[in-house]
Order: structure tokens, then sequence, then C-alpha cells
């Protein structure tokens, strides 16, 4: 154990005091923290206060034509009042009361005057106008749908006989009504929280993975591989120079998020009322200190296990120009698995499918995290699929101190796999 | 003591050790020889466990060899260290890997560098010095923790002469305070300078082994040195004269002398000295290492002939066997 602390604080020194390193985070930093002062940026070029005179995130105008703009009893359901009840966030205005015809809609959002405008004329029909297609825009569509419906369904109602009225009133707001027994994760409000985990593990090997590669070439070239393997035993060498040169790379990471918390706690009540819906997503996350730590536990377990392979792999050449060719597989892995967990999360994977390859270490990170957020695996299911992936991360790394180890002989033209096993045999 | 008894190891289909055994006496500088190719480096690579004998055994006082790394410092053939890393840093980061308690480890290391007179490149990165200066602290690096035994290979590869001096001196003061030196070359003048015992080594296997004095004074000893004052022809043919002398060569200031026996040593000086030659020098010229080498293994790699060149020389070939973009071409 000692000697592999000191392989560790040696690789984290190697890479945490180097000017490249530090001049690089603090750029990256810097940058982050310049981000996330452009909602306060945007709003100055579009010349908003600060404090009570700041405007909702989403400004939208409404316009009623024919039947509906005829019928008051619709009409009620489509007052800027009633319908910021429906959809909070949104600053809507009566389009009649500013002059506005169906024709200025456009033109209003063209120039940003209004976000989003609905024109109404009655029966199941509507026009939503907004600039581009954004997804979030559905979430729009969707409330305005209900309220539409409400109203082609009122209109319809008011034209049946009297003693009908009542009926079909009631029968028009017959509503299901369910009953959600979320077991596991929630997916709805975890969705982006197993989004960003995925990302993040996914930028974080292609990055920092890069790190380890480098590393342990460094070593063949320059020849100190030989020395270091008759002081230290390879599995020392190579954990130690794994966990080191990762905790670098986290160490990065975390600088990064360090400035973006700061830049957005200086920056929130901007990011609050800029229209970030994701401040939105995550404002209602449910997240326990249970899923938290299930996130952390595959975070960190599938970083190393990706860490290893590309350390075993790189062992194998001497050169970085073949290092960057080595490492293809791990990357299409990588890829895979990312897709993988997108699938599952999205809930295209078949289940059996998903759980079968939740338990494949390459792949257990992603599609577990997808399963979990989703609501389809255990608790007992994700231990399971922890210590999987725990005991498939051990494996890879004996087999990478394996290869570190014959690895040492091996310059010039790059062996083939059937050269590296029999090499292992022998080992 | 290290015993290497019946070691054998092949790459492939080449055969690089064919059961070779040799012994190496405690507090001895032991010369390992050989032509390129002969075994040598992959012999010294299973001592120190880089990998595994096919068969065979290697064992430092009756105990394997890969269980006693500690006792074993080493300087490799192919060197090299972090070459953006500081001396200190890197010595202090080997010493603790060596088992030198943490506490001490750079305190050691700049003991180390003392030693070697090179205190100045303490904080210096290894890629800005020489050749030579990087020599030294891998020397350095491999003398840390004081180990009983040291195997240098090719230890003076590329240096010039005053940094090859300034080794020199660093590997006699090992041999000095009675450390097993394991010297590994090919360059014949630097081992017998340095070693009493030597083993010489050919396709894998030992064709002489033993204390070099004693090698020597096995050889025919009727070879002598002759020198005198004066005209050097006086001494020619007072030799000439003589029946028993086969040949008489130039050989510095005087002649190298082959005589029919080697009892005729005596009965030729005391002919000079009553044929009134002023003799300035009469001794029995043994083989000189290369000269045992040559016999024993053949003819030696022409690198030895010139030791500045003959650094380049391996490099060189090994160059010329590469393809186009440096990958090793097929044979």
């Amino acid at each position: 154990m000692k000697k592999i602390l000191t392989v560790l604080a040696f690789e984290y020194k190697g890479f945490t005091g180097s000017k490249t390193f530090r001049t690089v985070t603090i750029i990256l930093a810097a940058l982050l923290l310049i981000a996330c002062f452009l909602p306060q940026i945007i709003a100055g070029f579009k010349s908003v206060g600060v404090g009570a005179d700041m405007p909702e995130r989403t400004k939208g105008v409404v316009l009623l034509g024919g039947d509906a703009a005829a019928d008051p009893s619709v009409a009620a359901l489509f007052t800027p009042d009633a319908l910021a009840q429906a959809a909070a966030g949104v600053a809507w205005t009566d389009g009649a009361g500013e002059g506005l015809t169906e024709a200025d809609l456009k033109a209003r959002v063209e120039d940003d005057t209004y976000n989003i405008a609905l024109y109404y004329e009655g029966g199941t029909g509507f026009d939503f106008i907004a600039k581009g297609n954004s997804m979030f825009n559905y979430s729009y569509i969707d409330f305005l749908s209900a309220i539409v419906k409400q109203a082609a369904q009122q209109a319809a109602i008011e034209g049946l006989p009297q003693d009908a009225q009542e009926e079909a009133a009631e029968i028009a707001a017959m509503e299901a009504v369910p009953n959600v027994v979320a077991i596991g994760g929630d997916a709805e409000s975890n969705y982006w929280v197993g989004y960003l985990i995925m990302m993040l593990l996914f930028y974080m090997i292609m990055m920092y993975g890069q790190f380890v590669s480098t590393s342990v070439v460094t070593e063949k070239t320059s020849k100190a591989m030989e020395l270091l393997i008759t002081a230290a035993r390879p599995i020392d060498l190579m954990v130690g120079k794994v966990v080191g040169v990762g905790l670098a790379g986290l160490t990065q990471f975390a600088a990064l998020v360090c400035a973006a918390a700061v830049g957005i706690a200086l920056n929130m009540p901007y990011w609050k009322r800029s229209g970030s819906v994701f401040y939105d997503l995550f404002a209602s996350s449910n997240l326990s200190g249970g899923l938290v730590a299930f996130l952390l536990v595959f975070f960190f377990l599938g970083f190393f296990l990706y860490a290893f392979f590309l350390a075993a792999l790189s062992s194998t050449v001497s050169r970085q120009e073949e290092a960057a060719t080595i490492i293809t597989l791990p990357m299409l892995l990588l890829s895979a698995a990312l897709g993988l967990g997108f699938l599952t999360l999205l809930g295209i994977l078949p289940k059996a499918v998903a759980a079968v390859v939740s338990y494949v270490p390459f792949f257990t990170p992603w599609v577990m995290i997808s399963r979990f957020t989703v609501g389809d695996a255990t608790p007992l299911g994700a231990a399971i699929g922890a210590v999987v992936l725990a005991a498939g991360m051990a494996l890879i790394a004996w087999l990478a101190a394996k290869i570190y180890r014959v690895g040492v002989m091996m310059y010039g033209t790059r062996p083939s796999l059937k050269q590296i096993f029999k090499l292992l045999k022998r080992a | 003591m290290i015993e290497i008894r019946g070691l054998r190891k092949n790459f492939g289909e080449k055969r690089a050790l064919d059961g070779l055994s040799l012994t190496v006496r405690e507090g001895v500088a032991f010369g390992l020889l050989g032509r390129n190719g002969a075994g040598k480096t992959t012999t010294i690579r299973i001592l120190m466990n880089i990998f595994r004998e096919d068969a065979g055994e290697v064992l430092i006082d009756g105990v394997p060899a890969w269980k006693e790394p500690k006792r074993i410092g080493y300087l490799p053939e192919e060197r090299g260290l972090y070459p953006k890393r500081t001396i200190l840093e890197q010595m202090t980061y080997l010493a603790k890997l060596k088992g030198i308690e943490p506490k001490r480890a750079e305190q050691v290391a700049k003991d180390k560098l003392a030693e070697m007179d090179a205190t100045e490149y303490t904080n210096s990165k290894l890629d800005t010095l020489s050749k030579g200066n990087q020599q030294k602290i891998q020397l350095a690096v491999a003398l840390l923790g004081d180990p009983e035994i040291v195997i240098l290979d090719e230890p003076f590869s590329g240096l010039d002469p005053i940094n090859a001096q300034i080794l020199k001196d660093a590997v006699r003061r090992q041999v000095d305070l009675g450390k097993t030196v394991i010297f590994s070359s090919h360059q014949m003048a630097q081992v017998e300078e340095f070693c009493d015992d030597i083993v010489i080594i050919d396709r894998g296997r030992a064709v002489i082994e033993g204390n070099l004095a004693d090698i020597k004074k096995s050889y025919p000893r009727n070879k002598v040195l002759i020198t005198a004052e004066g005209d050097a022809a006086a001494l020619k043919a007072a030799l000439d004269a003589q029946p028993y002398v086969k040949e008489a060569v130039p050989k510095g200031d005087g002649f190298a002398v082959t005589l029919a026996d080697a009892g005729q040593r005596t009965p030729l000086l005391r002919t000079l000295d009553e044929s009134g030659v002023p003799l300035d020098g009469f001794s029995v010229l043994e083989p000189t290492l290369e000269q045992i080498f040559i016999e024993k293994a053949g003819e030696p790699d022409p690198a030895d002939a010139d030791a500045g060149a003959a650094d380049a020389a391996p490099e060189a070939a090994g160059k010329k066997r590469r393809g186009l973009f440096g990958r090793r071409a097929k044979p």
C-alpha cells in the first residue's frame, strides 16, 4: 500500500504541478466563470434592470378571433391571469388590448417583443407561434392544448339542450387520476440528473483517460519503465499511476465545477429568470442521499475501469502516435456505452436487453444509471451491478499490471494480440 | 554470492540463453563480457526480475534473486528517467520505491548527488543535462540505498573521456567499499581496469569463467616484453641471434618476444645481460582480455577498437535495420 501511495503522490504532483495543467485549468475555469455571467450580459443587452422590474422568463401574447372572441365563457379561459395560473413563469399579454391583429403576431415574435404567441378562433385547432422549434416549446403547447380542449368542450356543451348540458359538463370534466407508485428512481424528476452524470462520465474518460495513456507511454519513451519495474511491483505501479493521474483529472474537473458554482451563485437571479429550463429541471429533481451515493459509486468505478483499460493498452506501445491509434477500441466501447445508456433512459432499449447489458462492466455505469433513474433497477440489482463493475475494474487493473510488466520489453513494432497473450502466459 | 544455474531463455525462435551457469563471489568486481547479442543484458534482466527465465535459477545467497530486490542497485543499458521532472524529485521518488523511509528519502537523494558531485543539478530537469551528466544521475539512482550488489550495464557508453573518468571514479569507490559490482560491457579495456573475475558469454553460454589474473596465468607464459635503452637495433640483433626466439615484434619502446618455451625466459635474460644490451625492462607478456575474448568468442565488435565509436555502432546498426518510418524492417 505504501508504494501505491508513493506512486500515486508522484503521478498526481507530476500532473498538477505542471505549468500546462495549471494554465489550462485557470483558463477553463475563467471561461466557465464568464459563461455563467452570460444571462446577466444578455439581460444587459436587452436593457433589463435588476430587482422588481425584472421580467418573467417567457413573454407570451394571446389573441382570440372568430367564435372564441365572441364567446365570453371561452374568452374567460384565455385571459392573461387565467393562462398564468395554468403555466407559471410565462407573462401573458392580451393581444386585443394591445391592438394587435393575427398578422402582427408573427412580427412581434420575430422582433422579440414576445417569445410565444397564441391565436385561437374556436374549435380544437390553434396557432402557436415561436422562434425556431425548440424542444421546450412542447411544454407550452401541452398546457395550451389542454386549455383549448377545455374551451372546445365548453363551446360544444353550450350547444347542447339545457337538460343535457350538466351531464355533458360532468362527462367532459372527467379526468384520469393516476396513483403513481414510483419504485426506485423518479424518472421524471431525475431524468436530467441521470443524463448529466452519463455525459460527465463520458467526457471525463475522454479527456482524463488520455492523461493516463500519455503517462504510461512517456515512461516507455523515456525508458524509465525498466527502472521502475525493478523497484516496485507492477500492480503497485499501475494502481498508483492510474489513481494518481485520475485524481489529477478529477482535481481539474472539481476546479471547473467550483468555478461554475461560484459563477451561478453570483448570478442566481439572472439564471432563475432568464428562461433557464435547466434551473427548473434541477430544482425539481428528487435527489436523495442514496441516489447521489449511487451515482458517485458508478461514476468513479466506471472512470477507473476505463482508465485501467487505457493504461493496459498504452503499455503495449512505445510511441505517442501509436497510443492515439490503440485507444480507438476503448473509445468505441465508450461511445457504445453512452448510446446504450441513452436508449435505456429514453425507454427505447428493451428492458430485458438493458438488464443484461447493465451487467457488462464496460457498459454498466451508463446503463445502470439509466435503469435506476427510470426506476427499472432495484437497489439490490444496482448493488450487484456495482459489485460486477468493481470486480471488472479489479480484473482489468490486474491485467493492466501484467501487460505493463511485459510491456517493458515491447519496443518497436507494436506486438499482435497473439504475441501479447504469449508473453502474458509466460509472465 | 550470486549463483546462476542452467539459465535458459528464448525470445520466439531465438535462443538468448542456453544453459548459462556462473558464480559471482561476494565483494568482487565481476565482468560480464560478450559480443552484442551474446546474452549479457538478458542475464541481467532476469537477475533483476524484469522478465522470467524459461529454465534454470538465479540465487543470491541461496535465495531466489527476485525476492531480494533491495539488495541490488541497477544501472540499465537503456538509460531513462522522467525528462520533465526535477532530479531531486525523481531521486526522492525512486528512493521511496526502493524502501527508504519517506522522511529520509529526500536527504538520501541529496547526499547521493553530493557524492556524485552533482549537487548543482538538484533542481534541474533531466532533459536539460548533457548525456554524461544524465548518466551520472542514473548511476546515483542505482546507488540509492547503498545496495550490496551493483549491476552496471554498459555504464560508459556514449561518454567523453572526462565524464567516463568521473563515472569510473564512482564505480571504483563501490569496488573499494567491497560491494559486489557486476560490470557488463564489451569494452575490454575498461573491464580489465576494474574487474577481478570475469565470464565471457557466447551464444548464451559461458565459454570461460574465473579470476582474470588466473585466466591470464593459465595461458602459455612464453611471451615477454623487453625494452632497452638506446639503439633498438642492437637489442633486435641480440634477440634474432637466439635460436629459441621464435618471433620479436616491435611493441612500444621494445619488443614482444615469443619464445619456443616458457623455460627459456631466464636463459634469454642472462644472454641479453651478458651481451651488454642496456636492458630497461623484462616482463612476461600476458594475453590481454581482448586477445582472450577473440580467442573464446571470435572477432570482437569493431566498436571495441575505438571507445568513442563503440557507443554509436550498436545504435547505428540498429538504425540500419529500421525501415523508412523508424519501424523495424522484417528480417
